[in-house]
């Protein structure tokens, strides 16, 4: 029996026990030869050095090994009652990464149906189709990663981190947003393309010269495109998405300054909110003293 | 032996080598055109231009916060018997009124005698925005007419708008009706409920509370970046794709590169005189529906009834004619007039053409109207100027 039979013959369990054996042995030995710092806590005055960090090296990896072990003997334990660890590694990276999976399947999924339509002569579009998977990546985040942002925090700093967390999702919403507001305005581009593409092959069909001058076709292509802008920018799916990107801008501006002021707070730097403070008093003094200058003029004359 | 009916490979090229003869030809051809052209356009870039705006001297007579006040003087003479006083927008900058010499409505009005002020709005910081239409209005220019009147020793002056500087000088007149002899609207938006333009039409989506809350002030630069969206193709693409055929062309360039300082010089907005704007204008049209209140007093059109009169450029993207053309129906004026110019927003100050007829027009009238030189016969009525494809004025008092 060769080295890979003897591998495969050995059950799951002793595998995974051998490779933890082999490694913990590794690293032990491996921090034995490092100098103290690294290896274990600074001998204490009085102490000798060797005797004190070799202790200390010993002590740790003793403590690190035995939690290992007790790590490594709940993951191979067979279910039992209410608490049930995962019965072995592979399942457990598995189930960890399983809105990983489907969110890359859905990508997938989207992205084949736009090639079949391609195939099938349908004209999907490359605005079309990035369209689709920006929403289909949006979707993906919110329906995971965007959860996890979202849960409530706790604690001390719970304030703190939740303003974080609004902070990271507002800008990933933002981004969204701002991506699909630029597709938006990509389909114009390609609309021309097409359009100029099918009235050059229509020109050469008709037997016309087509290769004469470029200027003709730019002209011809600038004309196209500005038809099809005003088209979208007049359309309400246009104003709809400005708005919705708009919205987006000011909600992730909101989340940042606030995560700002948090920030700032610490330091010696005023806040805008408390500059806004100091204006909004500064105007409606200076107002107050124009009005009575005014009045004292008036009543001069 | 060759077979008589074997075609020839080279025949079988035949249409190939000839697309490719004439795409080769045409590119050699092109490169020695492609050299000079670079040579020149280098040329050009690297010598030294005169590429200054605003070059007209003038005097800084009155300063308020962040605002001032230019005096522009002939060398000749002044002519008119009462202080003329100019209003811009605070989207972009008054220098487009000098932006070139001999594309100058500044240079224009002094050449004729004509001494005016001009309102420079400065560039708002955070500071200012809490600053409303009121504190414009009846603060900035109040303080500013006031100033002038007090100067010259007289009751009242010519006042003229720009854009939205004319909104303010129409609400300003409203106000003040004693306070102003003649009032001038240029490209002066007081209809608002229009979709002839784009910017309408998203100014009416937006929401400014928002737009306040997380700016502050507007930056210019988010102002300039809706302008431009207005016609992507021309003013992103096309504009520049212009510039590289002329790079070597001197004149071309130096013009390009004035009119963009002027274009790109943005100041922010104060917040709230923006979200004023958006609110009371474009989503309420409050102004011509005569139901705006500014400083807690209602704006009521009919108190204007001193002369008026209301040009705006039929190809206008930004006002259009629709956004101009009721507002002289709407005041208590029996000497009024419509003009429309066959140009756009920003043609009818810079355009060549619409110099000589937007200038001269406005001092025959100012002076008309100063009794300084007779009235000129008054022209056949011109229903829909708007739609007419030549300018046409229409009858005063209609």
């Amino acid at each position: 029996m060769n080295k890979e039979e003897k591998e495969k013959s050995m059950p799951q369990g002793a595998l995974l026990e051998s490779w933890i054996k082999a490694s913990t042995d590794f690293w032990k030995s491996t921090a034995s030869t490092w100098p103290a710092p690294f290896g274990g806590i600074s001998p204490l005055p009085g102490e000798t050095g060797k005797e004190g960090g070799d202790k200390s090296v010993e002590d740790s990896w003793k403590m690190f090994s035995e939690i290992w072990q007790a790590l490594f003997n709940l993951i191979n334990k067979p279910v039992t009652g209410e608490f049930h660890p995962v019965s072995s590694l592979p399942e457990w990276i598995l189930k960890a990464s399983q809105p990983l999976w489907s969110g890359y399947l859905l990508f997938q999924k989207q992205w084949m149906e736009g090639e079949e339509k391609v195939s099938a002569g349908e004209l999907e579009g490359f605005a079309n189709l990035s369209q689709k998977m920006t929403k289909a990546l949006l979707e993906m985040y919110e329906k995971d990663f965007g959860q996890i942002l979202n849960m409530p925090q706790l604690g001390l700093t719970r304030a703190y981190q939740e303003r974080a967390n609004q902070t990271i999702e507002k800008f990933i919403q933002f981004q969204g947003g701002l991506t699909e507001f630029v597709q938006f305005l990509l389909i114009p581009m390609e609309k021309t393309y097409l359009a100029v593409q099918e009235e050059i092959k229509n020109l050469e069909e008709q037997g016309q010269e087509t290769l004469k001058d470029s200027k003709v076709y730019y002209q011809l292509w600038i004309r196209k495109l500005e038809g099809n802008y005003m088209a979208l920018l007049k359309s309400t799916e246009y104003t709809e998405k400005l708005g919705e990107t708009m919205k987006a801008l000011h909600d992730y501006r909101i989340a940042k300054s606030q995560l700002f002021m948090d920030i700032l707070q610490n330091l010696p730097i005023p806040t805008n909110k408390d500059m806004d403070e100091l204006y909004k008093d500064l105007y409606l003094l200076k107002k107050r003293v124009k009005e009575l200058e005014k009045k004292v003029k008036s009543y001069e004359r | 032996m060759k077979d008589e009916k074997q075609v020839n490979p080279s025949d079988m090229m035949g249409p190939f080598k000839m697309a490719g003869d004439l795409i080769f030809s045409r590119l050699l051809g092109d490169t020695a055109k492609l050299y000079n052209y670079l040579r020149d356009a280098r040329n050009v870039l690297l010598s030294p231009m005169k590429t200054d705006i605003a070059t007209t001297p003038y005097e800084v007579v009155y300063e308020e916060d962040r605002v001032k006040l230019k005096y522009y003087k002939p060398d000749t003479e002044t002519r008119l018997k009462h202080p003329f006083l100019i209003v811009y927008a605070q989207v972009n900058r008054e220098t487009m009124l000098d932006l070139q010499p001999g594309r100058s409505v500044v240079e224009t009005f002094l050449r004729a005698g004509l001494d005016f002020y001009m309102i420079d709005w400065g560039y708002p910081t955070r500071k200012d925005r809490y600053l409303t239409l009121d504190d414009h209005i009846n603060g900035y220019i109040d303080n500013i007419v006031d100033f002038i009147l007090e100067k010259h020793n007289i009751s009242s002056l010519h006042l003229m708008g720009i854009c939205q500087g004319g909104t303010f000088c129409v609400i300003y007149t409203a106000l003040h009706p004693g306070k102003v002899k003649n009032l001038i609207t240029t490209v002066t938006p007081t209809n608002f409920d229009t979709d002839a333009s784009l910017l309408n039409i998203w100014a009416r989506a937006i929401n400014p509370d928002e737009l306040v809350e997380s700016y502050g002030n507007i930056p210019g630069d988010i102002m300039n970046l809706g302008f431009l969206l207005l016609n992507p193709a021309r003013l992103m693409i096309d504009k520049y794709v212009g510039f590289l055929e002329n790079v070597n062309n001197f004149d071309f360039v130096e013009n390009f590169v004035r009119m963009e300082k002027w274009i790109f010089d943005s100041p922010d907005l104060p917040a709230e005189t923006f979200r004023e704007f958006i609110t009371y204008f474009f989503k309420k049209n409050l102004l011509i529906k005569n139901e705006l209140e500014v400083g807690g007093k209602k704006v009521d059109l009919k108190k204007i009834t001193m002369p008026v009169l209301n040009i705006y450029g039929k190809y206008d993207h930004l006002v259009p004619p629709a956004a101009c053309d009721q507002f002289i129906g709407k005041i208590g004026s029996k000497d009024k007039e419509d003009l429309c110019l066959d140009t756009g927003h920003i043609g009818i100050y810079v355009s060549s053409k619409t110099q000589k007829e937007f200038g001269p027009k406005i001092i025959r009238w100012l002076l008309e109207r100063d009794g300084l030189v007779e009235k000129a016969p008054q022209k056949q009525a011109a229903k829909k100027p708007a739609k007419k494809s030549k300018s046409k004025a229409k009858v005063p008092g209609k």
